[in-house]
């Protein structure tokens, strides 16, 4: 049974893609509906920047309708749509740099009111105190993330939020799949130092 | 830690390794607990990135512009601005061409000239008012016999036409009243016979019924005659029983005064004794 439907899911989403390829902007629509979420996540864990996360996620999907005619394997759009998004959150990096406003830990996370980051999660329907301090700890997560190098980062974020293999990172990323799993390595090993230099463990936070 | 090592730690912890490698890498830990602990350590940190939830957002309605044609590169840039002008230049000398343009160059003077228009010859002849009245007159006369001409010519095919039309209506209409008539008595004689059938279901079921009835009635009737009778029978019996009885009690009245009689008769005497 779940077999099937799994096969039905992915025929329904080739024929969305098919539609989407041909123009119909329907279905370009719904694509955007379904992969927002996750490119906007991506890019938000990447830059911890609500801002930059929504305007890297705009220019991927405007990318993305203006090249889906062009991708010749369906089966990797995902690659595909992560090389696009990877790609926008490099030049934002690069323009920033240009400016000299490159992202530093002290403006990340500062700018923003408690309560909206409170209410941007959907921790806000559970125990409130616990809630919080998951928001406190995302936070803090967030910050150890920001300190990694923007290679490590992507593959990890790739990795372990976006549910990616290491092939279809590789493919994002167009390195060789090694590249990928050296990058991960080096970016588990160095947050381990830096989760154990702010002190966070799974005793400290009451991690289950 | 060699390159194959990191790479089977992270197929090991990103879940990427099938069941058996799985198996034997397990075994292998086990075996050397100060890796089992590395990778432990590196589980761990996995499991405190997984505290870290995904922001609840949903997708704005994006500015999205029609996707941009394939240009072609021959018609972009300079060379663009070259064809344009040349094609530009080629309309003027196409215009100048037909417009007879000439450019002269005399006396240190520039002249641009065009083709002069070739002018009608004078006919040299002019009529009088008289002759020109005549003309239209004649003129006019022609154009109306003409026009009656064309008039009867186009009454006589309208009527043609008409009448054409007329017959073929006719033979249109005779056809569908023919057919209609047809129909009707088709339907008539198919209404009939489906009265008829009915008819004669309803008198089969009305004798049907009145047969029964009259079975029923005359069955009732011969049961109550045949009461009557038995009743008739019983009473009839009992008055005969009852007149045998009393003819039985006469000649039993009658035998006695008969015995009495003979029994005095017998005794003789009696009677002329009594006398």
């Amino acid at each position: 049974m779940a077999k099937n439907v799994r096969t039905m899911a992915l025929m329904q989403a080739d024929s969305l893609l098919e539609r989407a390829r041909a123009g119909d902007a329907a279905a370009k629509g719904k694509l955007v509906s379904l992969w927002y979420k996750r490119i906007y996540n991506f890019s938000y864990k990447f830059f911890y920047d609500h801002d930059l996360a929504s305007e890297v996620a705009q220019k991927t999907f405007i990318s993305m309708h203006h090249h889906l005619a062009a991708l010749q394997e369906v089966e990797k759009f995902k690659s595909w749509l992560y090389t696009i998004a990877v790609n926008c959150c490099r030049e934002e990096l690069r323009r920033r740099k240009r400016r000299g406003t490159a992202i530093s830990l002290t403006d990340l996370g500062t700018d923003r009111e408690e309560s909206l980051r409170w209410e941007a999660t959907s921790a806000r329907y559970e125990n409130p105190e616990r809630a919080y301090r998951q928001v406190e700890l995302g936070d803090l997560l967030q910050q150890c993330l920001m300190e990694l190098s923007d290679e490590q980062r992507e593959v990890v974020i790739m990795k372990e939020y976006e549910g990616l293999k290491f092939r279809e990172i590789a493919e994002a990323l167009q390195v060789s799949e090694n590249t990928v799993k050296s990058r991960m390595y080096y970016g588990l090993t160095a947050l381990k130092e830096i989760l154990e230099k702010r002190n966070i463990t799974k005793e400290t936070i009451g991690y289950d | 830690m060699t390159k194959a090592d990191e790479s089977k730690w992270m197929d090991y912890l990103g879940g990427e390794m099938d069941a058996r490698a799985r198996a034997d890498f397990e075994a292998y830990l086990a075996q050397h607990p100060e890796e089992r602990q590395q990778v432990n350590a590196l589980r761990n940190v996995l499991g405190l990135l997984g505290s870290l939830h995904d922001k609840e957002v949903i997708a704005p309605p994006l500015p999205v512009a029609p996707a941009p044609r394939a240009t072609n590169r021959w018609l972009s840039g300079p060379l663009k601005t070259m064809m344009g002008m040349a094609a530009s230049l080629l309309v003027l000398l196409v215009a100048a061409h037909l417009l007879g343009m000439q450019i002269n160059h005399a006396d240190g003077r520039w002249q641009i000239t065009f083709r002069q228009q070739p002018k009608q010859p004078a006919t040299g002849q002019s009529l009088t008012k008289d002759e020109v009245a005549s003309l239209v007159a004649h003129a006019l006369a022609q154009q109306q016999v003409a026009f009656d001409k064309r008039l009867q010519q186009r009454d006589r095919d309208w009527q043609r036409e008409l009448e054409k039309t007329l017959a073929a209506s006719n033979a249109k209409i005779d056809g569908l009243i023919k057919n209609n008539t047809v129909g009707t008595q088709q339907q008539v004689q198919a209404f009939v016979a489906g009265l008829q059938e009915q008819n004669l279901k309803t008198m089969q079921q009305y004798l049907q019924l009145s047969n029964k009835e009259q079975n029923k009635y005359v069955e009732n009737l011969l049961v109550d005659f045949a009461k009557y009778l038995q009743e008739q029978r019983h009473q009839d019996l009992q008055f005969l029983q009852a007149r045998v009885q009393t003819v039985e009690k006469n000649t039993d009245e009658l035998k006695q005064e008969t015995e009495q009689i003979l029994a005095s008769i017998i005794s003789g005497g009696g009677v002329e004794k009594s006398n």
